[in-house]
C-alpha cells in the first residue's frame, strides 16, 4: 500500500485558485487540515467523546470526593451485587464497592496505558522506519529482520507467561507491549519514507550540502508526521483493547487497582444475578475505542485530501 | 519456486532459534527456576537437588545449558555424583528431540499434554476463519459493487461500531441474553459453554457443531470485518481495470463479470491475509477458550500459566510460534499459485 503523502501539490488546485482569485490569503497545510477537521462531523464528535473520557478520568479524585462520596477500594461486603440505584449508579460489584467510581478509575489505567503505549512503541517505530527507509541497505535489512522476529513471537502467550512471574504496573505492561507492538507503525514509516525520499526537496537538500541526519529531522519527519498522528490512534486503541484482554484473564494490572479487564474477570459469576457488571466496563471500552477511531479517521481524512472520495 | 520455498524455509529458522532462547531464559527465571516442583517436596535433599542439576546438566555454562536443553545430553556421559569424573549418561532428550520436560502437577511429558489440546483449538480457529469467508466476502463484494448505496452506507456503519467492541466481551453478552432466556423460558437455543454436550458419549458431529457456532461466530468477528472492508476495496479497485470494461464490452452477462472477474481477482488480498488472520486467532484463542470452556491449547496454557506449570506454558510458546511461522509461509505460497502474476526468483 502506497500512502500519498499530504502536501500543497496534491490540495485541490481549482479551490486553490478560485481562493487566490478571490483575494483570500493563503494556508498552510495545518490551517487547512483543521478546517478541514472541523467541518467533519463525525471525526469532531469522535474528539468531543474522546476529550469527555479523558477528563472523566482525570477527574476521578474530583468526582470521588464531590459527586459519589465512594472511594473506588471501600468495600461493603452487605450491600454486594446491588443493582444501579441513584446511589450507586452502576450497581455494586462482588465486594460492594462503586462500580461507577470504579469504572471511572479504571479509566485511568486504560488511557494511560493506551497514550504510554502509542508514545513508546511510535518513538521506536518512527526512528526505525525513517532510518531503514531512509539508508536501505544493510539497516533495512536488519530492520525488516527484526520485525519479522517480533511479529513471529506469540504476543498473547509471551505476556501471560511474563506476567504470571513478575507483577505488571501500568507502566511495565506499556513498556512490554510497546517492544512487542511497534512493528506496524514502523512498515507504514518506512513505506512512507522510501517515497518521501524521493521528492526534489530532499534531493534540493542534499545537493545544499544537508547532512543526513538535518535531511531526516528536517525533511523527512514533518512530511511522515501526518501518518504518525493517524496511528497514535490506532495504537491507543489497540492497546486498550489488549490490556482489557489481557487483564480479563487475570495477567495485566492486578486488583486491586481496577482496570476495565480486570473488573470483568469475576463478572461472569453470576450472570443472571448482576448482569451489570459485564455491560459497563465493556461499553466503556467500547465508547473509548470508537471515539478514538472516529477521531483517527477524522484526523486521516483532514491531513490526506487524496484519500477522500 | 522451489529456491524460493527453500530459501522462506530457511529463514524461519533464525526466527524459530530466537523463540527457543526466549523461552529458555524465560525458564530460567521462572520463580524457583527448572526444579521448582522438586524444591517444593519436603522429601528432597540438598543432595538430590545437586544430583538431578549435574543430571540435567545444569550445573554447566548458561551456554551448554541451552545446548543441554535445546539437543539433550542423554547421547553423552555426565557427572552424576559430583567426583569429577563423567559416568552416567544424561536424562533429557532436549527440546528438538521432542523433550519439552513434564508438567509440575500431573507429571505427564509438557508436549504430549499440548499437543492434545491443540485439535479443539485449531477446530475453533478454522471454524472463525470459514465465517469470516462466508460473511465478509460476499458482504464486501455486495457493498462494493453497490458503493455509496443504502447496504453498503449501512454495513460501513455497522462495521465501524463493531470493530470497537471487543469481541470476546460480546461473548459474555451473549451468555447473559442465553443462561436469562434458558432461565426465563427453559429453551436453551445455543449452548454457553464447552466442544459437546456433558455426559454425551462418542463424536456427535450435529452436538458439536451446535457448541461450535457461537464461539467461532464472535471468534471470527474480527476476521469478517477485516475480509469486508479489503474486498470492497478490492472490487472498486478492480471495477476500474481495463479487463473488466472488456469484459462488458463484448457482452458477457454481469454474473460472468461479478464472479469471473471481479471476484477472482478481488480475492489475492485475501489470500494474503489469511495466514496472517488464523495464526493471530490461534494466538488469541485463550481468551475465547476461557468464555465458553473451550477444551483448547489456549486455555490450557492459560490454567498452566495460572497454577505457575511453566513447562507446559512456555514449551506452548514454541508450538504457537511454529504454527504462526508456518501460517505466514503458507499464505507467501498460496499468493504465488492464486496470482501468477506472481513469480518467485
Amino acid at each position: 500500500m502506497t500512502i500519498q503523502v499530504p502536501t500543497r501539490s496534491n490540495t485541490n488546485i481549482t479551490a486553490l485558485q478560485n481562493a487566490l482569485a478571490q483575494g483570500k490569503p493563503s494556508r498552510s497545510f495545518w490551517q487547512d487540515a483543521r478546517i478541514r477537521f472541523f467541518q467533519d462531523r463525525l471525526g469532531v464528535s469522535g474528539g468531543t467523546l474522546f476529550l469527555f473520557l479523558c477528563l472523566m478520568a482525570l477527574a476521578a479524585p474530583w468526582i470521588e470526593q464531590n459527586i459519589v462520596h465512594f472511594s473506588p477500594s471501600s468495600m461493603d461486603l452487605p450491600n454486594a451485587y446491588r443493582p444501579p440505584t441513584a446511589q450507586h449508579w452502576f450497581g455494586t460489584d462482588d465486594y460492594g464497592r462503586d462500580y461507577f467510581i470504579r469504572t471511572i478509575y479504571a479509566g485511568q489505567v486504560s488511557l494511560s496505558i493506551g497514550f504510554l503505549f502509542a508514545f513508546v512503541s511510535l518513538t521506536i517505530g518512527v526512528v526505525l522506519g525513517v532510518a531503514g527507509g531512509y539508508y536501505g541497505g544493510g539497516l533495512d535489512d536488519l530492520v525488516q529482520g527484526v520485525i519479522n522476529l517480533v511479529q513471529g513471537i506469540p504476543m498473547l502467550p509471551l505476556l501471560m507467561i511474563i506476567g504470571s512471574m513478575v507483577r505488571l504496573g501500568w507502566v511495565e505492561l506499556a513498556i512490554l507491549l510497546s517492544i512487542l507492538g511497534w512493528t506496524g507503525a514502523s512498515r507504514q514509516v518506512r513505506g512512507l519514507t522510501l517515497s518521501v525520499k524521493q521528492r526534489d526537496y530532499v534531493l534540493a537538500a542534499r545537493t545544499v550540502g544537508a547532512s543526513n541526519a538535518r535531511i531526516m529531522v528536517q525533511h523527512i519527519l514533518p512530511n511522515v508526521f501526518s501518518i504518525v498522528l493517524v496511528i497514535v490512534g490506532f495504537d491507543i486503541a489497540s492497546a486498550i483493547m489488549v490490556e482489557s484482554g489481557l487483564s480479563f484473564l487475570g495477567f495485566g494490572v492486578q486488583p486491586p487497582t481496577p482496570t476495565w479487564g480486570n473488573m470483568l474477570t469475576n463478572s461472569l459469576t453470576y450472570v443472571s444475578k448482576d448482569p451489570w457488571l459485564v455491560v459497563f466496563p465493556g461499553v466503556a471500552i467500547s465508547l473509548t475505542v470508537l471515539a478514538v477511531f472516529l477521531l483517527s479517521d477524522g484526523l486521516r481524512d483532514a491531513m490526506d485530501p487524496q484519500l477522500r472520495k | 519456486m522451489t529456491r524460493y520455498l527453500a530459501r522462506r524455509l530457511l529463514q524461519t529458522i533464525p526466527i524459530l532459534l530466537i523463540i527457543t532462547v526466549i523461552q529458555f531464559m524465560l525458564i530460567r527465571a521462572s520463580p524457583g527456576g527448572p526444579l521448582k516442583a522438586y524444591l517444593e517436596n519436603p522429601m528432597t535433599t540438598v543432595e538430590h537437588i545437586k544430583q538431578m542439576e549435574r543430571q540435567l546438566g545444569l550445573d554447566q555454562p548458561l551456554p551448554i545449558q541451552y545446548l543441554t536443553w535445546m539437543l539433550g545430553n542423554d547421547w553423552t556421559l555426565v557427572d552424576e555424583d559430583g567426583d569429577g569424573v563423567a559416568e552416567t549418561k544424561g536424562t533429557t532428550r532436549g527440546m528438538l528431540r521432542g523433550d519439552f520436560g513434564y508438567s509440575y502437577f500431573t507429571h505427564l511429558p509438557a508436549l504430549e499434554t499440548i499437543l492434545g489440546r491443540l485439535p479443539a483449538t485449531v477446530e475453533l480457529s478454522l471454524a472463525a476463519t470459514l465465517i469470516s469467508y462466508l460473511i465478509g466476502i460476499p458482504l464486501g463484494v455486495y457493498a462494493g459493487l453497490h458503493r455509496g448505496g443504502r447496504i453498503d452506507n449501512a454495513v460501513r456503519f455497522f462495521t465501524s461500531t463493531l470493530n470497537s467492541v471487543p469481541h470476546w466481551w460480546l461473548g459474555l453478552i451473549f451468555i447473559i441474553l442465553i443462561a436469562n432466556l434458558t432461565l426465563a423460558t427453559g429453551v436453551q437455543i445455543l449452548p454457553i459453554g464447552g466442544r459437546q454436550t456433558l455426559g454425551l458419549e462418542g463424536f456427535n458431529p450435529l452436538d458439536r457443531l451446535w457448541h461450535l457456532i457461537l464461539p467461532a461466530f464472535l471468534m471470527g468477528t474480527g476476521g469478517w470485518i477485516t475480509f469486508m472492508r479489503f474486498m470492497r476495496s478490492e472490487t472498486l479497485e478492480v471495477l476500474g481495470q481495463d479487463y473488466v470494461r472488456t469484459a462488458r464490452a463484448k457482452g458477457l452477462s454481469a454474473r460472468v463479470v461479478t464472479f469471473r472477474h471481479i471476484l477472482r481477482n478481488a480475492l489475492l488480498p485475501v489470500v494474503t491475509i489469511s495466514g496472517g488472520l488464523f495464526v493471530s486467532l490461534i494466538n488469541g484463542a485463550a481468551i475465547y477458550e476461557l468464555v465458553f470452556s473451550w477444551p483448547g491449547m489456549g486455555r490450557l496454557v492459560l490454567e498452566a500459566t495460572l497454577k505457575k506449570d511453566f513447562p507446559i506454558s512456555i514449551g506452548a510458546l514454541a508450538i504457537f510460534a511454529t504454527i504462526g511461522v508456518l501460517g505466514r509461509l503458507l499464505a507467501d505460497i498460496a499468493y504465488g499459485w492464486v496470482d501468477p502474476r506472481i513469480r518467485y526468483d
